[in-house]
């Protein structure tokens, strides 16, 4: 039978997602640990979380400087004998900080665990902030700072977190000058009060062994613990009003847009469908951003958009940076688009295509341990069902074109733009 | 990790690696060519071409909508050796993989229009990644100085944009005829699949594809460098950086893995030698990094570093040189070899639980003409000794083999 290429190979459904949730159990001293015992590599992540984001610290930089010097010293080791241990049994340690949370992560093989996570636990227990390495730490990175000043991306991205989350916890930006008052001290308050035991809980994802289980129990279950150390928080809130905002780069040849606001996060009844206008909209490589600016016009390398969801709140952003040239012709047609997608029902094949790529992208990000611990991590920050994903694929296969422009009206409105390069607004 | 290999009757070799614990197929085909291969007057062809794949072939007008239509995924990279084109998707939906590929295989649709955006699209690219971006055009101006002959000394975004600007229909026409042809390309299916569905599945779609232009490659050899060489400019950047790099053997040399264990002696990890020497210690750079180019002809083993700004350029490359000659002249310790050594294994490990990772190691070893490097390799990196390392890095990381770059901050 002769091979006709013209025929699209039947397409199957993706009718449902295995996802599994993680075996929850306690410590002796009853901190939290929720764990993906999934896996055939003999090696593990062990990632302690704290509710220690940025959107705790009262001054700038003191989150983010803790994320990079906790592993620099303890009470019990120096800096040095901490990477050389770590280094040794080939284990990867790494620090994370988003908004909300901040995290330390071990990755080992399981053979050399009883080697490492004491390590671990001193840093989360005692580490110690030496001066000498505050003040390397600082210069070093206060260069890195000046260094993406030079970026259009990072200017525009900058001026867009200052515009989208003003006067909030969530307005964040740090100045060349904010490098010259990070002292010892907020590090260590800081530390103390948001890094304890009380603020913790633990993921495991891997092929978790009763020896990882019990050097969990030995080194940090024996401690005790008081639930009354659980620090407070309230979040100052966003006082946004759309605005556009102008970052000069002289000389710059390419523009970076930034376009957005505050939306609503993944605790509202509308976001996974506004997910899907999202998709639609500048959220794949079909999208019709990248249709249009891209393949279409060829303004750009690449053009996006998406929403950002905290646990406070969330923003949506359409990013991209364009030839200064063409900078204003690039708006024009993003604001096309908007328009578009407000008055116009998206056709049902184009619909369907953004539905199934969706639904393959959940498949693939969950996709064993490490995937399903993050999506997991999703559901328990924002205290969603634990039917949360089934729930997610039922509302995109039901979502109407109908409902996608309604939700385009109701949200992708009062936007503000915001602009870094040697191009004005006018 | 286990895999089946088979070639095709035009060519076209295929490589099956089953993964039964994923719902994800990744479908990975690798093309022999890259940025050497082109003429010096038209380069950037290759990345060009990666480009073009994607605005349609011969009876599918556009790539991407049916494939994010079935719930699947994709990408492609171009390097100095190769140009690879990966899927990812629902296992269920493999048939739109194969349908898609092969017949992009087989002839491409070949638009004004899609070259034309596409041509803007990495005019774009170039900017945003080599000329608005600080030190964006650092490896413009090392490949010429280190290389003279071998094609390696243009960048795979191309020697100059005005090439890309220039390209003619006919030219890229003629680049696909040349490259684009089935025993030109490696195609590995990971997941969990059938091997026999598969080779069936893939002589169905691929089997009838011909050969066209037949290409030989010839390269230019990179005489062997004999003097110092050096570069310096000024850049409109807050901070100098320091580039040096040297002349070793190509990736299927024994040797290769000496080197690597020697760049991560110097620079892997927080416990390195360069970190915590010339950034902890002696504060003379506020980052630097050890590392070799990884390429199938001879490559390079490159230092970089940003230098802390009030430190002299001089002063921070004699340092440099200083870790290099302890290197070469004082016994390394039995635990710092230990040490590259376990990161090799457990770096190897992690890199083992993606089913798109391990096709794509699969598509590189198969490309270098041994697949089963996919599992000898942790013994070929054990077997390295202490002595192993010191003999070639006395051998290359000498002077007269050196090209270094000052890349000066302009305001100081």
């Amino acid at each position: 039978m002769a091979l006709d290429r013209t025929i699209a190979p039947e397409a199957k459904e993706i009718d449902n997602i295995n996802f599994i949730l993680p075996k929850k159990w306690e410590l002796d001293n009853s901190i939290p640990v929720y764990e993906y015992n999934l896996g055939s590599q003999n090696l593990s992540k062990i990632e302690f979380s704290f509710n220690a984001g940025t959107k705790y610290q009262e001054k700038a930089l003191i989150a983010s400087s803790i994320k990079n010097l906790i592993k620099e010293g303890t009470t019990n080791y120096t800096s040095k004998q901490i990477a050389d241990a770590i280094d040794f049994y080939g284990a990867f340690l790494e620090t994370d900080i988003s908004n909300d949370h901040a995290s330390i992560s071990l990755y080992s093989l399981n053979k050399y665990m009883d080697n490492v996570l004491p390590i671990v636990v001193d840093i989360i227990m005692h580490a110690n902030f030496p001066q000498d390495e505050i003040d390397n730490y600082l210069k070093r990175s206060k260069q890195n700072f000046l260094v993406g000043q030079e970026k259009v991306s990072t200017l525009a991205s900058q001026a867009y977190v200052s515009n989208i989350f003003r006067g909030s916890s969530y307005d964040q930006v740090a100045t060349v000058n904010d490098y010259e008052h990070v002292t010892r001290e907020d590090l260590v308050t800081f530390y103390q009060q948001y890094y304890s035991l009380e603020n913790m809980e633990i993921f495991l994802a891997g092929k978790i062994d009763d020896n990882i289980k019990g050097l969990l129990n030995q080194y940090l279950g024996k401690i005790k613990t008081n639930s009354a150390n659980k620090p407070s928080f309230t979040f100052s809130p966003i006082q946004f009003s759309a605005s556009n905002d102008f970052v000069l780069k002289e000389s710059a040849i390419q523009s970076a847009i930034r376009y957005g606001k505050p939306t609503i996060n993944i605790n509202h009844p509308d976001y996974i469908k506004f997910q899907v206008l999202n998709t639609a909209l500048g959220g794949y490589f079909g999208s019709r951003l990248m249709m249009n600016i891209r393949e279409d016009k060829g303004y750009t390398y690449g053009i996006g958009s998406g929403i950002s969801s905290k646990i406070e709140a969330a923003n949506f952003v359409i990013a991209t940076e364009v030839g200064s040239d063409v900078t204003h012709s690039a708006i024009k047609e993003i604001n096309i688009e908007i328009d578009r997608i407000k008055h116009e029902l998206i056709p049902e094949d184009e619909l369907h295509v953004v539905k199934n790529y969706m639904l393959g992208s959940l498949l693939k990000n969950t996709d064993g341990p490490f995937d399903l611990l993050e999506r997991f991590k999703t559901i328990h920050y924002n205290k969603l069902n634990d039917a949360h994903y089934d729930h997610f694929i039922k509302e995109i296969k039901n979502t109407t074109a109908t409902e996608l422009k309604e939700l385009a009206n109701k949200h992708l409105t009062n936007m503000s733009i915001i602009l870094a390069g040697s191009v004005d607004f006018n | 990790m286990e895999f089946k290999q088979f070639t095709l009757d035009n060519g076209l070799r295929l490589i099956i690696h089953q993964d039964t614990s994923t719902p994800i197929v990744a479908f990975n085909i690798l093309y022999d060519v890259g940025a050497r291969d082109e003429n010096e007057d038209l380069t950037g062809f290759a990345h060009l071409f990666e480009h073009l794949m994607f605005g349609g072939s011969k009876n599918i007008p556009q790539f991407d909508t049916p494939l994010q239509a079935v719930g699947g995924q994709n990408n492609a990279f171009t390097s100095n050796d190769m140009t690879n084109y990966y899927i990812t998707l629902p296992k269920q939906n493999i048939d739109t993989a194969f349908w898609l590929e092969s017949d992009r295989m087989l002839d491409l649709a070949f638009t004004p229009k899609s070259l034309e955006v596409q041509r803007s699209v990495v005019i774009e690219e170039f900017k945003q990644r080599y000329l608005n971006q600080p030190y964006g055009d650092v490896w413009l101006l090392l490949r010429p100085l280190a290389y003279k002959k071998h094609p390696y000394k243009w960048a795979t975004i191309g020697k100059d944009i005005k090439h890309i600007e220039d390209a003619r229909m006919e030219d890229v026409k003629a680049f696909f005829k040349r490259h684009y042809n089935p025993e030109n390309a490696i195609l590995v299916i990971a997941g969990d699949v059938n091997v026999d569905e598969m080779l069936t599945k893939t002589n169905h779609w691929f089997g009838d594809i011909k050969n066209e232009d037949k290409y030989i490659r010839n390269l230019p050899q990179e005489p062997q460098q004999t003097e110092a060489r050096f570069l310096e400019v000024e850049r409109d950047v807050p901070q100098s950086a320091i580039y040096k790099t040297w002349h070793i053997c190509d990736k299927k040399d024994p040797d290769f893995y000496a080197y690597d264990l020697a760049t991560d002696i110097l620079s892997r990890g927080n416990s390195s030698r360069l970190y915590q020497t010339l950034v902890k210690e002696k504060e003379l750079f506020t980052e630097i990094n050890a590392y070799h180019m990884g390429s199938t002809d001879n490559g390079l083993f490159v230092i970089s570093g940003k230098v802390k700004n009030t430190v002299d350029l001089k002063e921070a490359d004699d340092a440099i040189v200083n870790c290099i000659e302890e290197l070469k002249n004082e016994r390394i310790p039995a635990n710092e070899l230990i040490k590259v050594k376990n990161k090799v294994e457990s770096t190897d490990a992690f890199s083992h639980i993606s089913v798109l990772n391990k096709a794509m190691k699969l598509a590189f070893a198969a490309l270098l003409g041994d697949i089963n490097l996919v599992n000898t390799e942790n013994e070929l990196y054990a077997k390295v000794t202490a002595d192993d390392i010191q003999r070639v890095v006395q051998k290359s990381l000498i002077p007269t083999n050196c090209s270094t770059l000052y890349y000066k901050a302009k305001n100081n």
